[in-house]
């Protein structure tokens, strides 16, 4: 057989290298014209399935947290490429109540601003199933309910959606917790979570056409469970918008997001963007009352920081999430039997 | 001669908020629709908290400070005129508070 020379050899290469190329351009074209879909107005979609994760985790759970993250970044890549997503639920194995809520509020949010272009597959797991119909998200993804929500796990779980102030919303679940731990500690309770919805008025969406929030929560025994979400500026943001002289020497920490637990606490103390004597009591009187609590928890998430009182030992931490969350989210764990407002 | 308002039944079992803008049942719509109107009509106004689901503190310093800060009512006054019924003393306590921390606008 001839031998190439050096210079053959590498044309040869060269060649097979483009063909290899040009094979993989040819595949990956057709594959996304199988894909391809369109809508009801005709526009062409490539149609991409994103696994939900194992765990719909975001409280108290750094690793799962992570990866739900990164299942809304995926998410939000997909559409902002242009793509038609389904959510695969097929692995799902459990919700918990933060990734739920979190779940709805980006829901509500890609339905919005990218109409037609997010749905979803039937989950496989009955409770999964249960809760996600229970809430709705189903069926703002374009399925039909199926199942007869009986299981204890979902029908004791309320979930309250609304614009603006208006705590008429949240009275079934007030009530409940009314009959259950008297009116003094519920009305302690709902002090805080009108306070936390007033809060969402004024700095998260501070203009006239305000803003959704979405709240889940759920009362056994005499343990209160409540979180609240908004998407709209976070804690951190609102509070720079007007600075403090050491916020202009800490300036460079601040824009990474760096300190951003530090600014939660500091809100959680009194701090305001507004600066009036009168404003900013939200946070610290929703610390103040669980802090009445037995065992209470309070932990807020805003951006890329959070900040967290309670455990055993009431101690209060702050810290960087590894993925930023938008908006933000507050969570009360409260032991209602021994509190008062 | 005394004129009683008791929030849950005249206004709202679920009022909240601070400003009209906020939301249905402010403690600005409260001042201005029904607490300032009573204030001036009647030498003697007794507001009853019992039957609400809550209040929240933007709602109670906004209507109760807001008659200091907002309508220029001295605060000595309002003690002269306003009394303020609940099962709850915290809560008469804070309205108080608010009430005497509140500083007149002009």
């Amino acid at each position: 057989m001839k031998k190439l020379s050096e210079k053959q050899r590498k044309r040869c290469a060269r060649n097979a290298a483009k063909g290899m190329r040009e094979r993989v351009r040819v595949a990956s074209a057709l594959r996304r014209k199988r894909t391809q879909k369109s809508d009801t107005s005709g526009a062409k979609f490539v149609e991409i399935s994103i696994p939900v994760p194992l765990y719909v985790r975001y409280y108290d759970e750094k690793k799962q947290r992570t990866i739900f993250a990164g299942f809304l970044e995926r998410v939000e890549r997909g559409l902002l490429a242009g793509k038609r997503v389904t959510l695969n639920f097929a692995e799902t194995k459990r919700l918990f109540p933060c990734g739920v809520l979190i779940v709805m509020g980006m829901v509500d949010h890609w339905i919005q601003k990218f109409p037609n272009r997010l749905t979803a597959n039937y989950p496989t797991d009955d409770l999964v199933e249960q809760m996600l119909q229970h809430v709705g998200v189903l069926q703002k993804l374009g399925l039909s309910p199926r199942k007869n929500i009986s299981h204890n796990d979902v029908t004791r779980w309320h979930y309250f959606t609304g614009m603006n102030v208006d705590a008429t919303t949240v009275e079934p679940f007030m009530q409940q917790v009314r009959d259950l731990v008297g009116e003094e500690a519920q009305m302690g309770l709902a002090d805080c979570v009108n306070e936390a919805m007033t809060n969402v008025r004024h700095h998260a969406y501070n203009d006239d056409a305000g803003g959704r929030w979405w709240i889940f929560a759920t009362i056994s025994e005499r343990r209160v469970f409540v979180a609240m979400h908004d998407r709209g500026a976070s804690i951190p943001a609102t509070l720079l918008e007007k600075p403090e002289i050491w916020d202009y020497l800490k300036a460079r920490m601040w824009r990474q997001g760096r300190a951003d637990g530090k600014l939660i606490s500091a809100a959680s103390e009194g701090r305001t963007s507004t600066k009036l004597p009168y404003r900013g009591k939200g946070l610290p009187e929703m610390l103040q009352f669980t802090k009445l609590s037995d065992n209470g928890e309070l932990a807020i998430y805003s951006r890329r920081g959070f900040f967290r009182f309670g455990g055993r030992e009431n101690l209060e931490s702050i810290g960087t999430l590894a993925k930023p969350i938008t908006g933000t989210l507050i969570v009360w764990m409260l032991n209602l039997s021994g509190t008062t407002p | 001669m005394t004129l009683v308002l008791n929030i849950a039944k005249q206004f709202s079992r679920s009022p909240a908020g601070r400003y009209l803008t906020d939301g249905p049942f402010s403690g600005q719509a409260f001042r201005e629709n029904l607490l300032l109107p009573a204030l001036q009509q009647s030498e003697q106004v007794e507001v009853q908290l019992d039957g609400a689901l809550g209040f929240g503190s933007s709602f109670l310093e906004e209507a109760f400070g807001g008659l200091v800060r907002e309508a220029g009512i001295k605060a000595e006054a309002l003690h002269a005129k306003l009394r303020i019924s609940s099962k709850l003393k915290t809560y008469e306590q804070r309205i108080w508070r608010y009430v005497d921390e509140a500083k007149p606008k002009n």
